[in-house]
């Protein structure tokens, strides 16, 4: 239990930092490949669930989520350091 | 600046399947302790941290006029495809209607000099004008006053995580029912339920001043959780990534008794949820929920452990035992 508070507190170190990112952040997510973007940017910025997504770009929720984590990974290790 | 692109490495896409086996609605005990299991191993926490603050700052980026365009293309194309289709129309129309409540929303809550507040189920993150950032729970309300000598917080009510900005030379005061956190760059969190404060520290340290006592300021370790109430003040340690999991919309309930938990569900809730028989209440419960998700806490507290849940006339829902 320590070690993961520990763990915690080392990674919030970089709060300060982190807030620099979020103009990286959108250099990022602009560019991301179309569908993974389409999908990021319907789910984060107008909420829609992984089913209305699915609906409104003629795919499956499945896809939509199989996208999602795909963005994110691509996203998170853009902010690698 | 994101080109040349940065390979995607195990660890974030570990840490992207974690974060949508989490984000379902019920989550077995089993899978929480796979998750801290693999988060305990190098790079992996860290990742998984990159992933929730895309996740978390994704919904903010909208102010950014490339990421407008972007999402109008993203919606443009949604719409084409969904043209013949009524109800994908509506959708659209609906988060169209959203995003304009949002950007009003947004508009009136700066003429608030300086109050920011969150109704039932909302949660909201707040910049302040130092660099420091402030996540606000549910039905919370800070007051925020910035002098030259102090960065003055007031918490009326309910929750709020502050990540304070350093500056040696103006600590950071937030001030709950009388007691006073002081901080100078750290993570913490400060709860306030009338005239009890619970300040959970994350990074960093802080002095807790309760009112009314002659010991002066209690000075914090991270990873430990201090309570002031009348019966006076005590500091225990916690799991600080627990206490705080409420900022990204989950709440993680490990062995904690059933009443403990749906106190906790129901403050994301305007109709809650009660248990009939307060032995039911001591029952130890476990997993990991969306606040706000009342449907899938109860139908995980009524499988698991057995009971029967009925929603009444005036909405709440009650969860008693079920009959033989």
């Amino acid at each position: 239990m320590g070690g993961q508070v520990e763990g915690l507190a080392a990674q919030f170190d970089r709060v300060e930092a982190d807030q620099n990112d979020s103009v990286l952040l959108s250099q990022i997510v602009v560019g991301l490949p179309e569908p993974l973007r389409d999908v990021f940017l319907l789910s984060r910025l107008d909420g829609l669930t992984n089913a209305q997504i699915g609906e409104r770009l003629g795919i499956s929720p499945k896809t939509v989520e199989w996208r999602m984590t795909r963005a994110l990974a691509h996203c998170a290790a853009q902010l690698r350091r | 600046m994101a080109n040349p692109t940065v390979r995607v490495e195990a660890a974030e896409r570990e840490a992207a399947d974690w974060h949508a086996r989490l984000g379902t609605t019920v989550v077995a005990t089993k899978t929480i302790e796979d998750f801290f299991e693999w988060r305990s191993k190098p790079g992996n926490a860290d990742a998984y941290r990159r992933v929730e603050q895309v996740w978390t700052q994704g919904r903010a980026l909208g102010s950014d006029p490339e990421v407008a365009a972007a999402l109008e293309e993203a919606r443009q194309r949604g719409r084409k495809r969904a043209a013949p289709n009524r109800r994908s129309v509506i959708y659209g129309g609906l988060a169209t209607a959203t995003a304009l409540a949002l950007v009003i929303a947004g508009a009136l809550w700066w003429n608030g000099r300086g109050v920011y507040e969150t109704g039932v189920g909302e949660q909201r993150v707040v910049q302040l004008a130092d660099g420091s950032s402030v996540s606000l729970d549910t039905a919370s309300r800070i007051r925020v006053r910035f002098g030259g000598g102090e960065r003055r917080i007031e918490l009326d009510e309910g929750q709020a995580l502050f990540r304070v900005a350093h500056d040696a030379d103006r600590p950071f005061v937030v001030h709950a029912d009388g007691t006073r956190v002081i901080a100078v760059g750290t993570v913490f969190d400060v709860r306030r339920a009338g005239a009890r404060v619970e300040v959970t520290l994350v990074a960093g340290v802080v002095d807790v001043v309760a009112p009314d006592t002659a010991e002066g300021r209690r000075r914090m370790a991270a990873g430990q959780k201090t309570l002031v109430s009348a019966r006076g003040v005590t500091t225990r340690p916690v799991d600080a990534a627990v206490e705080t999991s409420w900022t990204d919309g989950r709440l993680i309930f490990s062995d904690i008794a059933l009443e403990q938990a749906v106190a906790e569900v129901n403050r994301y809730l305007t109709d809650g949820i009660e248990i009939e028989d307060p032995a039911l209440g001591r029952i130890a419960v476990n997993g990991v929920f969306r606040t706000g998700d009342r449907d899938a806490f109860v139908a995980a507290a009524s499988d698991s452990l057995g009971l029967q849940a009925v929603t009444r006339a005036d909405g709440t829902v009650l969860l008693s035992r079920r009959e033989k």
